[in-house]
């Protein structure tokens, strides 16, 4: 996936209202960074990476660009 | 992989309180924004909370009555199951109190079930078993009301959980062989994922039970309230969940599309649509009704065939049921539901 259209997707699914987000964003001083959150993005990212994260995951997230390390760096463009 | 033969379900009922709480009552615990995600993720819209007076074998002996008034005779009852993790007292156990209140023969054998979201499952194998071992039909009763042992301040639990009941009957197949088949899995190291801390043996009542205490999240209960450590129980059902309800159609042989229904436990709808999406199952495989009651542990799987019985009703199914949850527990069974069960209407009470 193209990162540009990730980061559009998580403001979409997250429902974000006036955030730039880009790749160094800290996912964590977001408001709507809590447990319905994660599940959001859990869901997402198995949508549309055939990749399976756990709440336990998530945790180790900090900016975007750590959750898509955690994802698969070779599944960005 | 646990097999019954020529034992089925003969009927079943359900009872909800009348008492409807939709989600303003719970907005305290969320911004607008916050709630509109809760609706979007999980689907629960409203749940129904009994009165202070309602006891979960109340709302049993009721869903009872309405089975037991519609065979003909009590007699053809030998054994009485009550399966909840809300009942009467901690001694005597509540199965005995409902074999008078139904007036059931002194010879009924009546047994008490502790389980939680895996119940149904786990009640549904062990009224089989008992039935396949008996010449009369076992009454299983299903009963909690989660209302009374939640923190109105606990967003990780209150908006999720409702009250309600069901019975089944279960007694012999009489056309040939049928078969069911079950499948459990456990995690015990896992077993304070969901609990109520105090006011057993473990950690008796004292004054620190009462006591209100806030953790990270701002939710604020206290130890004889129900907790819950959602993440971790999301981690579990993803985890466990489709891989066991895969390994169990491998080793039935059985594939998706020869599947009618999968009834899953109505834990929230996010987990239920990620564990569909995982299997491969078409929503119009999956039966919901968890926007309308909220997750009613161990009553939530008879609840749903009971409000989805339109899609069931004149023909006969083949159904897959899974539930999962406190112990950390789940079970799965696979059996034909027949277009003879007696499946009632829902009674609001």
């Amino acid at each position: 996936m193209n990162t540009e259209d990730f980061l559009n997707d998580l403001v979409e699914e997250l429902e974000l209202d006036n955030v730039e987000l880009n790749i160094d964003f800290d996912l964590r001083d977001l408001d709507e960074w809590d447990s319905m959150a994660v599940m959001i993005v859990i869901g997402y990212v198995s949508d549309n990476f055939d990749c399976n994260l756990t709440g336990e995951d998530l945790k180790e997230v900090s900016t975007v660009k750590s959750l898509i390390e955690i994802i698969g760096n070779e599944k960005f463009l | 992989m646990r097999k019954i033969s020529n034992i089925k379900i003969e009927s079943i009922s359900a009872v909800v309180p009348k008492n409807r709480v939709k989600n303003d009552s719970i907005s305290h615990l969320f911004t607008t924004k916050d709630l509109r995600r809760f609706e979007k993720t999980t689907l629960i819209l409203e749940r129904r909370h009994v009165n202070d007076n309602t006891t979960a074998s109340d709302l049993g002996f009721i869903a009872a009555e309405k089975i037991l008034s519609n065979i003909e005779s009590k007699d053809e009852i030998g054994t009485l199951l009550w399966l909840s993790q809300t009942s009467d007292y901690i001694i005597p156990f509540t199965s005995n109190i409902l074999q008078d209140r139904l007036d059931l023969s002194h010879d009924t054998f009546c047994l008490d079930i502790s389980a939680g979201c895996a119940g149904f499952v786990q009640g549904l194998y062990t009224a089989f078993s008992f039935a396949q071992n008996s010449n009369k039909k076992v009454l299983l009763i299903i009963g909690e009301t989660l209302s009374k042992i939640l923190s109105e301040n606990d967003r990780s639990t209150t908006p999720l959980f409702g009250d309600g009941s069901a019975a089944i009957l279960v007694g012999k197949s009489e056309h040939g062989s049928t078969n069911s088949f079950f499948s459990f899995g456990t995690d015990g190291s896992n077993h304070k994922a969901i609990s109520i801390p105090h006011g057993g043996f473990r950690n008796p009542f004292n004054e620190e039970s009462s006591l209100n205490s806030i953790d990270e999240n701002g939710n604020s209960k206290n130890n004889l309230n129900l907790s819950m450590n959602g993440p971790s129980v999301f981690d579990f059902t993803m985890r466990e969940i489709p891989k066991s309800i895969s390994n169990f159609m491998d080793i039935l042989d059985t594939e998706v599309k020869d599947i009618d229904f999968f009834a899953f436990h109505q834990s929230n709808a996010f987990i239920i649509k990620q564990i569909a999406r995982k299997l491969n199952i078409s929503s119009d495989q999956v039966l919901l009704n968890i926007s309308k009651f909220g997750n009613t542990s161990g009553v939530s799987i008879p609840l749903l065939l009971v409000t989805e019985n339109n899609k069931l009703k004149n023909k006969n199914s083949k159904i897959i049921f899974s539930g999962y949850g406190s112990g950390l527990t789940w079970g799965n069974c696979m059996l034909n539901l027949s277009a003879d069960t007696n499946i009632y209407e829902l009674i609001e009470i």
